[in-house]
């Protein structure tokens, strides 16, 4: 029996009303995604790549059209459902990380359990685990301050994957990493998604690009490829 | 929970100047709320104490149709027929302050004694802490003589000696027998030393004659309104029974508490609201601080969004590190509190009464946990919702969205507009406060109280019952004080001014004689020795001064002021005139007028004008007198000459309340400076907290605004150009502000007009003088950071951008 789609966009649009008439972020994106897969949005800027992750990382609610999310149909959800939805599903890693400046490597990672009211011992455990699996244990009381770059991505990558989530969206997680340290965070990626996780990613690199299974090409909101 | 705890104390000590502000602004204003609230505990919460079920002990007044506002004690008639003829009060209980003298020769000591009814303690509810109480039948005619001391006087007096009780000792010359002692710290009905029955003796006191507070206890079941319809019933029996004292007249009844704090309840609720405005500017200023702070946790708040935390979950977060603050702020606040609350304590020149008690206690904790909480609500919650909005889309677009939007701006600029409207109505509350103080200490007294020593003194009518020996004590006394040497003068009256008033009713030679007390002439009456008008420096205007040659045997006379004559004789000649003041219409109660003195306002502090008599001590029988006596030098000093100079006329008599004629005037209107004190501080902790917060927005916007205003400079801009433009929106702040409390200020200072003194609450002075002083601070408040705009180097702006 065939697997039902992860997600499936239908005819939707993200629009802007401005004074010389409506700006179109996202013009009629029809898209499907399987469970497995690992694709990569590409683009020029402004074609609208992070409007359609942040769009599909759940983030924005002012767009038209219709989005399933593992059969829920997003578009007739009212805002605590998908927020709900956001929590069981997905996992988010930033371009710049956005990590928690006050809090330690632990607590970053903490802090998605925390929402997630996952009691606290089994926080602990989790969260040691993770530490354990990206060989950052050591690492556990600094702040992000005290980390590299490269460092700092594979805490955002473990804080986005803590929570096990279905679909992993990521932001040119490689855009303020030198190129060894990027390769390092694909080569993770393409584990990752080796193990199950379907993974979504937007970059302007082919490079990065070529570590997924498809490429979905954007221009002027649209889908051109 | 604990997260969100432990991560507010992180981010706090990572901001200490932040959060030294925001602590130390909340501080500041808890601290003085709590202080208020202490005082208003004290007044109106605590029990009590030694007394049982005080809801349901009442105080009677009896309240003249004519005159509502005017609240009269009950005359000891009309208290006996209260208490046989009343269904709803229990043991109706009279009170009348005596002095009571113990010790003999030149070591007499007065004691500050109360008589009470028999059962009065009993009805309280209050047990002695040695002995007994008084039996019911102690306060009959010939019941042998009793006596109950206070804790202070068993202990200051008699050494608490154990075997006290039950002991005779001796009291204005008789043996006594102490029954018991009362509790530590009880002196009902405010510090009594000594209490003893009232022996009940209507002939003494006529029915017009409302000296005596009265008390009692509703029965079981009876509420205050059935009380009060019993009473109206009896007051109309009374006045059908006694037209000419009672025609008019009703008797109230109030719960103790509410009866004993009715002066001063307005003014407290003022305070409180005063004080409560004053937190509200602190909340304004940190929710403004937040607010700013804001800018900076837009991003991590828009992280831990996108990681799964719903809004309110983010609320709870910020409402928790408001909370911290909160309560960081109401610890400071506690201590504030405490070191204010002495201060102010302090200040007071007056003796309070036993059971107003400043001591800290669970309520004051209580409620700065509260002030605290609410507070941390109060300024937290607009910034987290403010944070909060629309905040999805701030990671991908890396802007600062919600917090720098111009509806974040708005919410600032309002904050500031509410600070600056409440520190205009509080300074000017404040001015209108101070300004009355300094009319009243700057009034014409219309005697002069510069060196002068007063004191009381008197022979106790059940110890001295025959009248010459009294009358004799007092004519040789005043000359024996005049001979001190240094004292200028020496003279008495029944009572001083700005000692409280006694109304008389009088009746004019020529005129028909109202049928009923209520509708006589009234004027303060008061006996003089001769050299009271020279001592005070009262000047005589017309006629002649009482002199000692004014004997019992001699025709009566009285001199009257100005005020009176305005007010009975307008533009007739009063000289020669004969006035009644007593119950009858035989000649010996006619007096003739026989000079016209300055007239002496009474009650400074209610405004009250003059209506003075003066009749000669030695033509009545006063057992007691205030002397005044004009010296060199220091007054208090000639206190023990004073005393020695009693003692040399009499043995064994003790002079009391020995002070100054200016601490004298200070105590009749001490809470005026009091709470003129207590609202100018609140003014300038406000205005000080409104500059600040003013200050704040200001910096902030132009930090906001570096990048165009640095374009502006490079495009021409000078100086003056960007001061203008910065400074325009300081002024409409400051302005908006102003305007707004000064509409306020003229709603609201209404309430305080009755404790006002020689100041409309509109006064245009106080309004004027104080609007320009805060539209300068306000406006310095913004130059500051204006002129600071004016240093930025365009290119620095423009590359930070």
């Amino acid at each position: 029996m065939p697997l039902s789609p992860l997600i499936t966009l239908s005819g939707v649009n993200k629009v802007y009303p401005l004074k010389g008439g409506p700006f179109y972020a996202l013009r009629n994106i029809n898209l499907v995604i399987e469970p497995g897969e690992f694709v990569s949005i590409m683009g020029p800027s402004g074609s609208g790549k992070s409007s359609l992750l942040h769009l599909l990382g759940l983030h924005d609610s002012a767009w038209s059209g219709e989005y399933t999310l593992l059969g829920e149909k997003v578009h007739q959800l009212d805002q605590k459902r998908r927020l709900d939805l956001q929590k069981k599903h997905l996992g988010f890693v930033f371009q710049s990380y956005h990590l928690l400046d006050d809090l330690t490597i632990y607590e970053n990672l903490e802090v998605p359990l925390s929402y997630r009211n996952v009691p606290r011992r089994e926080r602990e455990s989790i969260v040691c685990d993770m530490l354990d699996s990206f060989a950052m244990v050591a690492k556990r009381d600094l702040f992000p301050n005290q980390l590299s770059g490269g460092q700092q991505q594979l805490v955002g990558i473990a804080r986005a994957l803590i929570a096990k989530p279905s679909l992993l969206l990521a932001d040119e997680p490689t855009g303020n990493l030198h190129s060894d340290q990027g390769r390092e965070i694909m080569r993770l990626f393409a584990k990752l998604n080796r193990d199950g996780t379907t993974i979504v990613q937007v970059t302007h690199s082919d490079e990065n690009a070529s570590y997924g299974t498809r490429t979905v090409r954007l221009a002027d909101g649209m889908i051109v490829g | 929970m604990w997260q969100d705890l432990c991560f507010s104390f992180r981010l706090l000590t990572r901001q200490p100047g932040f959060a030294f502000i925001a602590i130390l602004a909340i501080g500041i204003g808890i601290g003085q709320a709590t202080t208020t609230f202490n005082s208003f505990s004290a007044l109106v919460l605590r029990p009590l104490p030694h007394m049982e079920d005080e809801d349901n002990v009442v105080y009677l007044e009896q309240v003249q149709a004519k005159a509502p506002d005017t609240r009269l004690n009950l005359s000891l008639p009309d208290f006996l027929d209260v208490r046989a003829r009343s269904q709803t009060l229990d043991r109706p209980t009279i009170l009348m302050s005596r002095t009571l003298i113990i010790g003999t020769g030149d070591r007499p000591i007065r004691l500050y004694g109360t008589s009470i009814s028999a059962e009065g303690f009993a009805m309280l509810g209050v047990k002695p802490h040695r002995g007994r109480l008084f039996h019911p039948d102690e306060d009959a005619p010939g019941a042998a003589a009793v006596v109950l001391l206070s804790h202070r006087t068993w202990r200051q007096h008699y050494g608490g000696r154990e075997d006290l009780v039950g002991k005779a000792i001796t009291i204005n010359g008789a043996e006594v027998t102490v029954v018991g002692i009362m509790p530590p710290g009880f002196g009902f009905p405010e510090n009594s030393d000594a209490w003893m029955p009232f022996i009940n003796s209507e002939k003494d006191y006529p029915r017009g004659n409302h000296s005596f507070p009265v008390y009692a206890r509703l029965k079981p079941g009876v509420t205050l309104d059935a009380a009060q319809a019993e009473l109206q019933v009896i007051s109309q029996t009374l006045a059908q029974q006694y037209r000419e004292t009672n025609d008019g007249i009703s008797i109230s009844v109030q719960r103790l508490r509410v009866a004993t704090t009715a002066d001063i309840r307005l003014l407290m609720h003022l305070t409180l609201g005063a004080v409560l405005c004053v937190l509200l500017i602190a909340c304004a200023n940190v929710a403004n601080l937040l607010l700013a702070k804001a800018v900076d946790r837009h991003h991590e708040v828009a992280i831990r969004i996108a990681l799964g935390a719903s809004r309110g979950r983010i609320i709870r977060q910020l409402l928790t590190e408001s909370l911290v603050l909160g309560l960081l702020g109401g610890l400071v606040g506690l201590v504030l509190a405490v070191w204010d609350n002495a201060l102010i304590i302090g200040t007071i020149p007056v003796d309070l009464p036993y059971w107003m008690n400043f001591d800290f206690d669970w309520r004051v904790f209580a409620f700065a946990a509260a002030a605290a909480i609410i507070s941390s609500l109060i300024f937290g919650l607009a910034p987290a919702l403010q944070i909060t909005r629309n905040i999805a889309l701030e990671l991908k677009e890396g802007g600062r969205g919600g917090v720098g939007s111009p509806r974040a701006q708005r919410l600032r600029q309002l904050l500031v507009i509410g600070q600056v409207a409440l520190a205009t109505l509080l300074l000017i509350g404040a001015g209108l406060m101070v300004r009355s103080y300094l009319k009243i200490q700057n009034a014409d007294l219309g005697f002069d109280p510069r060196n002068l020593l007063t004191f009381r003194v008197g022979l106790p009518p059940t110890q001295f019952t025959d009248k010459a020996q009294v009358r004799r004590f007092f004519a040789q006394l005043t000359p024996a004080l005049a001979a001190i040497p240094g004292v200028e003068a020496a003279g008495a009256a029944s009572m001083l001014p700005s000692n409280g008033i006694g109304l008389n009713a009088f009746s004019i030679e020529g005129r028909p004689r109202p049928p009923t007390l209520g509708e006589h002439p009234f004027a303060v009456a008061r006996e003089i020795t001769p050299g009271y008008l020279q001592t005070l420096r009262i000047p005589l205007l017309r006629g002649r001064d009482i002199s000692v040659t004014d004997t019992i045997d001699q025709p009566r006379v009285l001199l009257v002021d100005q005020a009176f004559i305005d007010r009975w004789f307008p533009g007739e000649e009063v000289l020669g005139r004969r006035l009644n003041f007593g119950d009858h219409d035989t000649p010996e109660d006619w007096a003739t007028i026989v000079g016209v003195v300055g007239t002496v306002p009474q009650r400074l502090e209610a405004n009250v004008p003059g209506f003075n008599v003066y009749s000669a001590v030695d033509q009545q029988t006063n057992y007691f007198l205030t002397y005044a006596i004009r010296v060199q030098g220091d007054p208090l000093s000639y206190a023990t000459a004073a005393q020695r100079a009693v003692i040399s006329v009499l043995p064994g008599i003790p002079i009391y309340t020995v002070q100054t004629m200016e601490r004298s005037l200070l105590m009749s209107y001490w809470h005026r400076k009091f709470f003129g004190r207590v609202f100018a501080s609140y003014g300038l902790v406000a205005l000080f907290l409104a500059s600040l917060g003013i200050y704040g927005v200001m910096t902030y916007t132009v930090s906001q605004r570096t990048q165009e205003l640095g374009v502006r400079m490079a495009l021409g801009a000078q100086p003056q150009d960007v001061l203008r433009l910065v400074g325009r929106q300081g002024l409409w702040l400051v302005g908006t502000g102003l305007g707004i409390g000064l509409v306020a200020a003229l709603a609201l200072t209404r309430l305080m007009s009755s404790f006002l003194y020689g100041v409309s609450p509109s006064d245009p002075p106080t309004y004027f003088v104080l609007s320009f002083v805060l539209a300068a601070i306000g406006l310095l408040a913004c130059w500051l950071p204006a002129r600071r705009a004016t240093r930025i180097a365009p290119m620095a702006s423009l590359r930070g951008s």
